[in-house]
């Protein structure tokens, strides 16, 4: 278990730190992956097998692949987007300093250490996780339904500009309008019915 | 032995590479996009670690509704 701990943990870390300092978004969007992954394999350590899999099926699977084609689709300047880049590195290093003195302040306590694992009753994960989710955390977990539903109207409706299905008039389009746009300036000879009859 | 501070310092590792990251990709929205994620992986390693140790599922189903946000 100890090997394994730290086999996924360096893995963890490395790809993490290559995602923030990655010079390409595809790139980093790949040890993203790769940082889920491994993050996945550290969650069957500590036997969530529902999460672990769901994460690396539902996570990695479908929304990371479609993060992956976002950033390929988007056209980045990388050079223009890395100017400055290390320019706040000092802060950024003084506040995760700090913030990490703190944090081992407070997590190297005896409390946490002498914490052991409980193991649970006879049933699966997936079943034990199951039977909590519908009943206890029912209402929860209908409210994540209605979450993603709104999402996909939103994406939906965002994404619908463009089709033209009624003949209405666009205030924007009327507002806009130009003079030339209306009015047409025909140049002609002027003409003079009353001169030509006394020649 | 592995207790549960190894598993809080590697989460408390993981949530401040994603705090550097947020400083360093400030002019680059999906890469900012990508620290927001890690850190949200740190939190989830948190409530999974504690779940094991204490023998209760509620963190878990916490981490199944922060998984479900988070992909929308």
């Amino acid at each position: 278990m100890e090997v394994l701990f730290y086999f996924f943990s360096l893995i963890l870390i490395f790809s993490a730190l290559k995602v923030i300092t990655s010079r390409n978004p595809v790139l980093s969007a790949l040890f993203l992956v790769l940082s889920f992954f491994s993050a996945g394999g550290i969650w069957l350590l500590l036997k969530a097998e529902f999460l672990a899999i769901a994460l690396v099926l539902v996570y990695v699977g479908a929304v990371m692949v479609l993060f992956l084609f976002v950033v390929m689709m988007l056209d980045i300047n990388i050079d223009r987007l890395k100017e400055g880049f290390w320019d706040y590195m000092p802060v950024a290093s003084i506040v995760a300093v700090i913030m990490l003195i703190e944090m081992i302040l407070v997590l190297n306590h005896s409390y946490f250490k002498d914490m052991t694992p409980k193991d649970s009753v006879g049933i699966s994960n997936t079943e034990a996780l199951g039977q909590v989710l519908y009943t206890d955390y029912v209402f929860p977990f209908e409210i994540a339904s209605i979450i993603l539903l709104v999402a996909i109207v939103a994406a939906i409706l965002l994404t619908l500009r463009g089709m033209k299905t009624h003949k209405g008039i666009n205030p924007a389009d009327q507002i806009k309008v130009q003079r030339n746009q209306r009015i047409k300036m025909v140049k002609m000879k002027s003409q003079d019915p009353i001169r030509r009859k006394k020649r | 032995m592995i207790t549960l501070t190894h598993f809080l310092i590697l989460a408390a590792l993981l949530f401040l590479i994603g705090v550097v990251g947020i400083f360093l990709n400030r002019k680059n929205i999906i890469t900012l996009l990508m620290a927001i994620e890690l850190m949200l992986l740190a939190v989830n390693i948190n409530f999974i670690a504690f779940s094991h140790y204490l023998g209760d599922l509620a963190g878990q189903v916490f981490v199944f509704f922060i998984l479900t946000v988070a992909a929308t």
